[in-house]
């Protein structure tokens, strides 16, 4: 178990207190990686609250220069840096919040041909990614290690998460086995909607690392801002999946 | 028998629409209920929700009253039934 310094103590103050979590939730969160993939609109949030949060090592994989259309939800940019690479502004931003966290920048995006290297970094995975082919990389490969995925996204005013646990829950090839057709890379979102799914996402990772409350398990969670309506829906293993199902 | 649909994500792009009733056959199944709505809304709902055979795509989460529906279609509707279409969706 990872001590805590009389200084971390102090920083992690307001959260040690929270019951149930501890300074013994707190020493489980140094001594955990978690790899975040990607870090824009929805990534972006999420890591600064595990960073906030005090997860010990912080993997981030995001390749790419900044754009003026990233500026309304990608929260670790910078309006002076467009036109620059978005990982190193990421990378700078969490190390000023929290430097006791140790954060490793990737300028690379989870494919087949990385992922088993990028997931064996980590102790989870949170799949922030906007193209299906990365996000099916990261699930195959969770699988394979048998890691937990935490899943967001979001589309409009509207969100939705989940968390797979390998061997017990269905994974995203279970619950989308296939791209929806015409999925564009670029799609209509307020940063508002996305910072909400990231949030829900990080408190997800952070229970799951310190082993409070009940994570979304076989849950989707899915919110539409318009109405603020809130819904959790069951979701069922296939067994047929071609990723985690018995012929798997 | 009139049965409400909610519509979420790229779905509610594609009708326009948060929510409608559609009025169906008595005992109209779930193959019935999305064909009366493709036929209502077109090429890009069609597209989107079903396949080239009208099977429901993979890619769609449909619940009624909000438990997911077997993908095949055959699910049984009745009158106050709440059939909810939910697309995936991705970060970025």
């Amino acid at each position: 178990m990872a001590k805590l310094t009389p200084e971390e103590r102090a920083v992690y103050e307001w959260q040690i207190w929270v019951p149930g979590f501890g300074e013994a939730g707190q020493e489980k969160l140094k001594g955990a990686s978690a790899l975040v993939s990607r870090c824009g609109g929805l990534g972006g949030p999420l890591a600064q609250s595990l960073a906030a949060a005090g997860v010990g090592r912080l993997v981030i994989a995001h390749d790419g220069d900044l754009k003026p259309s990233d500026l309304n939800r990608q929260i670790l940019q910078t309006a002076d840096w467009v036109g620059k690479p978005r990982i190193d502004s990421i990378v700078r931003r969490l190390r000023e919040l929290n430097p006791r966290v140790e954060v490793e920048g990737v300028a690379e995006n989870v494919s087949e041909e990385n992922s088993e290297r990028l997931v064996g970094k980590a102790d989870i995975v949170f799949d922030c990614a906007p193209l299906f082919a990365e996000r099916f990389a990261m699930n195959r490969e969770c699988i394979r290690q048998g890691k937990p995925l935490v899943e967001a996204a979001m589309f409009s005013l509207e969100g939705q998460v989940t968390t797979i646990i390998p061997g017990k829950t269905p994974c995203l090839a279970c619950l989308y086995p296939e791209t929806p057709p015409e999925w564009k890379r670029e799609f209509p979102v307020i940063g508002a909607v996305s910072a909400l799914a990231a949030q829900i996402a990080a408190m997800e990772g952070i229970k799951l690392l310190a082993g409070i409350g009940k994570p979304l398990a076989g849950e989707l969670l899915y919110y539409d801002t318009a109405s603020m309506t809130f819904q959790k829906i069951p979701i069922a293993r296939r067994p047929d999946c071609p990723v985690c199902g018995k012929s798997a | 028998m009139k049965v409400t649909f909610k519509y979420f994500a790229q779905v509610r792009q594609a009708t326009g629409a948060d929510s409608e009733q559609l009025v169906l056959d008595d005992g109209a199944d779930m193959a019935a209920a999305l064909s009366a709505a493709a036929d209502r809304h077109g090429e890009a709902f069609k597209k989107l929700v079903l396949d080239e055979f009208g099977v429901v795509r993979p890619s769609m989460l449909v619940l009624v009253n909000g438990v997911p529906a077997p993908r095949g279609g055959q699910r049984r509707l009745a009158d106050g039934d709440e059939v909810t279409l939910l697309s995936a969706v991705s970060g970025g």
